[in-house]
C-alpha cells in the first residue's frame, strides 16, 4: 500500500493542471452547486493542481460533521437478525450435543477434558483446587454408581457445577455429582405443579397464559440446584438462560385494554402495525392482549371495540428480548372516531430469555406481585429508556446508532450500519436540502427558499414547517439548523437571519 | 402545427419568461439597492455570457447575493452597509481560521477587503473584485475562496524570498549535491502508473491526490466532496487495490512477467524519474491568482 501510495503520489505530482478555475467555480464546487459536466472538469483540474486543492480545503467551512445520534433501532433488518439467530442456534445445538457426548464417556475422558469445568476453574480457581485435592478413590466412586444418561435438550445446557449461596451472600461452586442430576430431574418435573415462585412470578399462572405464537420452543427449566429454590434460579440464569437468550429473536408487546373507569374491555380488537406488517389479536375476558416475537422497531398499536372510540398509540418501541407493556384506554364514543395517544414509553421488562415469563410479567396484571411490579416498571419507564440507551452504547442490546446526513444532491439519507450503507429518506418531492439537525427521533431538515421539514419518528413521517415571525414568512435559503432538543433550536439563513423556536416550531422569533 | 397556433405559443413563452424574471427580480431585492429591472437583466446576461455552458443557470443562481455584490461594486452605500453587516466579522473570522494566526488573519482580511472595495482604477472607475462574483455559489463561500486564494498567493510569494539565515536553518546551504541525472528507473513502470491513473475517474484522482499527495484526512476529503467519511475510506482502499491491479496488468502487457512486475512495484520510489523540478516549473508557469484577478477585473473570471 505504501509503495502504491508513493508511486501514485510521484506520478500525480508530475501531472499538468491547465488554467486555474476562478473562485466562483471553486466556491460552487465546495457547495455542491455545480452540474455534472462542470464538476467533472473542475475535479479534473483540482486532481492535478495542488494549489487549487489547497485553496479548496482552506475555504471549507468548519461545519459540524454528520451527526451521530442514538435512537431506538427502527430499521434493523429482521431477515439479517434471523440469519444470525439461526447461526447462534446451530452453534448452541452443536455445543449441547458435544457436551452430552462428553458426559456419556468414561471418567478418564471426563477428567481429561471438560471445557465447562475448565471455565469454572478459571473463574474460581480456589474451588477447583479443592476439587483436584480430593483423594483419587473418592473420584473413582462416581463412575461405579449406576447413572442415567442425561436427557437431550436441544436448547439448554447443563451446568457442570453447583452454585451454592451461603448466608454471607458468597457464591460457592462445587462439582455436580451425577446422582444429584437425577434428583434435579425429579425436581424439575415437580416445579410447575408446585407453582415454584420464579423471581416473584408464579409459574402456574405463567403456563396458563396463552399467547399466540409467543410460546418458546423449550422453556428453560431450573436445573442444577438442590439446596435452595433460589439456587436453582441462579443456575438457570447462569447457563440455560444465556443460551435461551441467544436463541430468541424479537421482542414482545402486551398489555391490557380498559375503559376510562379502569374496567377491562374484553373482545377488543388490537392491531399492531409495524415495519413488517400488521398483526391483530382480540383481548381476552380479562382485557389482556399480547403479541410475541415481534421484530425490534417502532410500532403503532390500535385498539377498537364496539361502543368505544378507537385508540391509537404510535411510536411504541419493541426491543430485542424485552417485553413492552401497555395500558390502552378506550373512551366511550363512536367507533369511527380515533383518539391518538402520544407514545408514552411503555414499561419494558428487563428480565429476558423466556417469552412466556416476560409476557407474564407484563400482562399478568391480576397477580398481586406481578401487578405491583408492572406499576413500578411503568413509573420507571423513563429511567428504563435511558438505561436502554446506555446499554446500546456499550452492549448493542436493543439500541442502534442512526447516522443522518445529506447527499451531494441534497437528499436526506440515513444509515443504520455506522455509515457503511446509506438509504435515501423521502421527505418531499423535488426538495433539495442543505442543512440537517437530528436529536433522537426528531429530525429537522432545511433547504432552498425556506423549506423546512420535521420528523418526530426517525424519518418515517415528515411535516412541512413554515416559520413565521412578525408576519414575515421564512423564505431564505437555509444554511444551518441547530436543535439542541426536540423543541428548541435555531435556523440560520443564507442572508444571516437567525430564526429560533422553543416549542417545536409552533412559534418563531427572528433575530 | 399551423402558423396561427405558433403565433399563439410565442407570447405564452414570453409571458412565462417575463414572469420568471419578475420573480427573480423580486427575490433578488435589487430594488432595495436602486437597481432597476433593466440593470438586473443586464447583470444576468453578463453572468450567462460567462457561464454559457451551464444549464438551468438562472434558477440555481444566488441572485440576492449576486445583486448585493454588483450593487457594492457599483458603489451603492446601502449595499455596502448590508455587506459589512453580513460579512465584515465573518471575513476576519475566516481569515483567522485560514492563517491560524490573529495578526496574519487581520492582514489577509484587510488585503481582501481592499480588493473588494477596489483600489485600482480603470478609466476613472474603481475596479472591485466583487464584479467577478457571478452567483454560482453563495457569496459567503466565494469570499472564503477568495481569502484562501489570496493566502496561497501570499504564501507562494513569501516562499520565493527566503532569507539566507532561514535557508541555512533548513540546511539548504549544506544540501547534498543534487543528482541532475537521476538513475532512470524502468520507464515502463511510470507508464503503467500513468495509465492506471488515467483509468480512474477525475473524482478518484482528486481523492488519491488529496490523500496520498497532500496528506489530507478522510474527514477533510469527505467534507470537500460532501460525502461521508467512511465512503472516502472505502474508496481509498478500493482505489489502491484497483491501481495496483492495473499497474500489474499494464506491466504484463509491456512484456514483464508477473514476478518482474511485482519486483518493479517494490522498487525504491526515489529511483523513479519523476521530475519534480520540471513539475514545479510547470506550476509556476501558471499565472498567479493576483494576475488572474486583474484579468477577471477586466471582464473574465
Amino acid at each position: 500500500m505504501d509503495q502504491i501510495a508513493k508511486l501514485v503520489s510521484g506520478r500525480l505530482k508530475a501531472q499538468s493542471a491547465g488554467p486555474h478555475p476562478g473562485p466562483d467555480l471553486l466556491a460552487a464546487f465546495a457547495e455542491n452547486a455545480l452540474q455534472n459536466e462542470e464538476r467533472e472538469k473542475l475535479l479534473e483540474h483540482v486532481g492535478a493542481c495542488s494549489d487549487c486543492r489547497q485553496i479548496l480545503y482552506l475555504a471549507l467551512p468548519e461545519s459540524a460533521e454528520a451527526q451521530r445520534i442514538l435512537s431506538l433501532k427502527g430499521n434493523r433488518r429482521p431477515a439479517l437478525a434471523l440469519r444470525w439467530g439461526a447461526l447462534v442456534a446451530s452453534l448452541t445445538i452443536l455445543a449441547v450435543v458435544l457436551t452430552t457426548r462428553y458426559q456419556s464417556h468414561g471418567p478418564a475422558m471426563q477428567k481429561a477434558i471438560s471445557p465447562p469445568a475448565q471455565i469454572a476453574a478459571e473463574k474460581v480457581p480456589a474451588e477447583m483446587d479443592q476439587m483436584r485435592a480430593q483423594p483419587p478413590e473418592r473420584m473413582n466412586e462416581v463412575p461405579s454408581k449406576p447413572r442415567a444418561l442425561p436427557e437431550a435438550k436441544p436448547m439448554t445446557a447443563k451446568p457442570q457445577a453447583n452454585l451454592n449461596f451461603d448466608d454471607s451472600d458468597q457464591v460457592r461452586v462445587s462439582a455436580l455429582p451425577l446422582p444429584i442430576l437425577d434428583q434435579n430431574k425429579d425436581q424439575k418435573k415437580d416445579l410447575p405443579v408446585r407453582g415454584l415462585p420464579l423471581n416473584g412470578r408464579n409459574v402456574t399462572e405463567l403456563n396458563a397464559l396463552t399467547v399466540s405464537g409467543a410460546q418458546p420452543a423449550s422453556p428453560p427449566q431450573p436445573v442444577g440446584g438442590r439446596d435452595k429454590e433460589k439456587n436453582a434460579i441462579g443456575t438457570t440464569s447462569s447457563s440455560v438462560g444465556m443460551f435461551a437468550k441467544e436463541s430468541t429473536v424479537g421482542g414482545n408487546l402486551g398489555g391490557i385494554v380498559s375503559d376510562p373507569s379502569g374496567a377491562v374491555v374484553a373482545d377488543a380488537k388490537v392491531t399492531v402495525i409495524g415495519p413488517i406488517g400488521t398483526q391483530t389479536v382480540t383481548s381476552d375476558p380479562e382485557g389482556k392482549f399480547a403479541f410475541g416475537r415481534l421484530a425490534p422497531g417502532f410500532y403503532a398499536i390500535k385498539a377498537e371495540a364496539s361502543g368505544f372510540k378507537s385508540t391509537e398509540m404510535k411510536q411504541v418501541a419493541v426491543l430485542d428480548d424485552r417485553t413492552s407493556a401497555l395500558r390502552l384506554t378506550l373512551d366511550v364514543g363512536n367507533a369511527s372516531e380515533t383518539v391518538e395517544v402520544s407514545a408514552a414509553a411503555p414499561a419494558v421488562n428487563a428480565a429476558t430469555t423466556n417469552a412466556a415469563t416476560a409476557l407474564e410479567s407484563s400482562t399478568g396484571l391480576a397477580g398481586g406481585q406481578a401487578q405491583a411490579e408492572a406499576k413500578l416498571s411503568r413509573k420507571k419507564a423513563t429511567a428504563a429508556n435511558s438505561r436502554q440507551r446506555e446499554a446500546g452504547l456499550g452492549l448493542g442490546a436493543g439500541v442502534s446508532t442512526l447516522l443522518w446526513t445529506l447527499s451531494p444532491a441534497g437528499a436526506v439519507q440515513h444509515s443504520g450500519d455506522s455509515g457503511k450503507t446509506w438509504q435515501v429518506v423521502s421527505v418531499a418531492t423535488g426538495a433539495t436540502f442543505r442543512a440537517l439537525s437530528a436529536v433522537g427521533a426528531n429530525i429537522w431538515v432545511g433547504g432552498r427558499a425556506g423549506a423546512v421539514y420535521r420528523s418526530t419518528d426517525s424519518g418515517q413521517t415528515w411535516v412541512k414547517v413554515v416559520p413565521v415571525a412578525g408576519g414575515k414568512k421564512l423564505d431564505q435559503d437555509i444554511v444551518r439548523l441547530d436543535f439542541s432538543g426536540p423543541l428548541s433550536g435555531t435556523i440560520n439563513t443564507a442572508n444571516g437571519e437567525v430564526w429560533a423556536t422553543s416549542d417545536g416550531g409552533q412559534t418563531w422569533l427572528r433575530k | 402545427m399551423s402558423a396561427t397556433s405558433q403565433r399563439g405559443v410565442e407570447p405564452t413563452v414570453e409571458t412565462a419568461l417575463e414572469t420568471a424574471m419578475t420573480d427573480l427580480y423580486a427575490k433578488s431585492r435589487a430594488a432595495e439597492f436602486g437597481l432597476g429591472s433593466a440593470q438586473f437583466v443586464a447583470i444576468l446576461e453578463d453572468v450567462a455570457a460567462k457561464h454559457a455552458h451551464a444549464t438551468d443557470l438562472y434558477s440555481r443562481l444566488h441572485v440576492e447575493d449576486l445583486v448585493l455584490a454588483r450593487a457594492c461594486a457599483a458603489g451603492n452605500e446601502h449595499a455596502w452597509e448590508v455587506f459589512l453587516l453580513r460579512f465584515r466579522e465573518k471575513l476576519y473570522d475566516v481569515a483567522r481560521q485560514i492563517t491560524r494566526e490573529h495578526s496574519a488573519g487581520r492582514e489577509l482580511a484587510d488585503s481582501v477587503y481592499a480588493d473588494l472595495f477596489g483600489t485600482r482604477t480603470r478609466e476613472g472607475d474603481r475596479i472591485s473584485k466583487l464584479t467577478s462574483y457571478s452567483g454560482r455559489g453563495s457569496l459567503d463561500g466565494w469570499l472564503r475562496t477568495v481569502l484562501a486564494q489570496e493566502y496561497v498567493n501570499t504564501y507562494r510569494k513569501q516562499r520565493r524570498l527566503v532569507s539566507l539565515d532561514e535557508e541555512e536553518e533548513e540546511g539548504a546551504q549544506f544540501a547534498a549535491p543534487s543528482n541532475d541525472s537521476p538513475v532512470p528507473a524502468d520507464s515502463r513502470l511510470e507508464k503503467a502508473v500513468d495509465e492506471a491513473l488515467r483509468s480512474v475517474s477525475a473524482e478518484d484522482r482528486f481523492v488519491l491526490a488529496s490523500y496520498f499527495l497532500d496528506g489530507r484526512t478522510l474527514a477533510q476529503i469527505a467534507k470537500a466532496l460532501s460525502v461521508h467519511e467512511s465512503t472516502i475510506s472505502r474508496k481509498v482502499e478500493k482505489l489502491t487495490k484497483v491501481i495496483r491491479k492495473q499497474i500489474l496488468k499494464s506491466l504484463a502487457r509491456q512484456g514483464m512477467s508477473r514476478r518482474q512486475a511485482e519486483e518493479a512495484l517494490a522498487a525504491d520510489v526515489r529511483d523513479l524519474a519523476v521530475d519534480i523540478r520540471a513539475s514545479l516549473a510547470q506550476d509556476s508557469l501558471q499565472p498567479p491568482f493576483s494576475e488572474e484577478r486583474a484579468k477577471a477585473g477586466e471582464g473574465g473570471s
